[in-house]
């Protein structure tokens, strides 16, 4: 059992955390999401050492407070917890306004939802005449992102090269693009079911 | 509803996370670099490490704080145990004798009292 903890999942970590309170348990889950909250922290700060003191504070916090709730997923609930802290700091510090903004308007993308796996599923099918219809109705920028990424299963560094675009901007265009596609295709299923 | 739930148990694994540097550094594989960006395209957690781990300048900063912030969870977490203090409970029919027993105690303390 000793070394094989590192190989239990998530929820059997904090499950073995809660019943025994050993700390080995919590140690082996945070340094599991060390990376991402440090590229989180990152983002929201966009410097390095802010990021890296807030990482800090994120798994100080998770670190007493992860046996005292319920959490089903643990990756969404650090995310959350890394998100408030920085959030908190850009208050606190009164950096720019914009990223307080751009955090409040962010879409929820964690949960996924029915929608989005039978968009998934859609976009396997190339041939499929609804799914080119609602492409047909996306603007230029994202139909040809979108068909580039899963119709080519080109990666974005390829679409960057091809299409001139930032990294950022490819990664928005897929985004925005299949939200439109989702609504397109939602509201026709919609008006067929009403047919 | 089963997918969703797998997909959701999928994105709590937080395996996926240990390949975040690999796809920093383009060192994945093409098949698992373009899952990866499948993966961005729905999970906000993810999206967002990789937007921030890209605005480092050198990915060798990046493996330097990160080993940092592993050195101070291990000596956080070093202390083998968190001893648990909870509270002891009883359950209410314990209790609820207990407290007969008590009454029977007194009263027959009472009888003998006055039998004397």
């Amino acid at each position: 059992m000793a070394k094989d903890y590192a190989q239990l999942n998530d929820k059997d970590l904090l499950e073995h955390y809660r019943v025994s309170g050993n700390n080995k348990f919590i140690g082996t889950l945070l340094a599991r999401y060390s990376l991402m909250v440090l590229g989180v922290c990152m983002k929201y700060l966009k410097n390095t050492a802010d990021a890296q003191d807030a990482a800090q504070q994120v798994f100080e916090k998770a670190y007493l407070e992860a046996d005292k709730y319920e959490i089903p997923y643990f990756k969404s609930w650090i995310y959350k917890v890394a998100r408030n802290i920085c959030l908190m700091r850009l208050r606190t510090h009164r950096h720019q306004i914009e990223p307080i903004e751009e955090l409040q308007e962010m879409p929820d993308l964690e949960i996924i939802t029915a929608d989005e796996l039978k968009l998934k599923e859609l976009l396997k099918e190339e041939e499929n005449t609804s799914l080119h219809e609602a492409l047909d109705q996306l603007n230029e920028e994202q139909a040809s992102c979108i068909k580039l990424f899963y119709f080519e299963k080109k990666s974005y560094q390829e679409i960057q090269q091809t299409t001139g675009y930032t990294f950022q901007q490819v990664k928005s265009h897929i985004q925005n693009g299949k939200r439109m596609l989702r609504n397109i295709l939602g509201k026709k299923s919609e008006s067929h079911e009403r047919d | 509803m089963k997918e969703i739930n797998d997909a959701h148990e999928h994105q709590g694994e937080g395996k996926i996370t240990l390949k975040l540097l690999d796809y920093i550094n383009g060192s994945l594989p093409r098949e698992e670099q373009w899952e990866m960006e499948e993966l961005m395209n729905t999970d906000s957690a993810i999206s967002d490490a990789i937007e921030g781990l890209k605005q480092f300048e050198y990915p060798a900063e990046i493996i330097t704080i990160q080993q940092s912030l592993n050195k101070r969870i291990l000596s956080k977490t070093l202390k083998n145990k968190r001893y648990k203090f909870k509270p002891i409970q009883f359950p209410f029919w314990i209790i609820l004798v207990v407290i007969v027993l008590m009454l029977i105690g007194l009263a027959g303390l009472r009888i003998i009292h006055l039998l004397k």
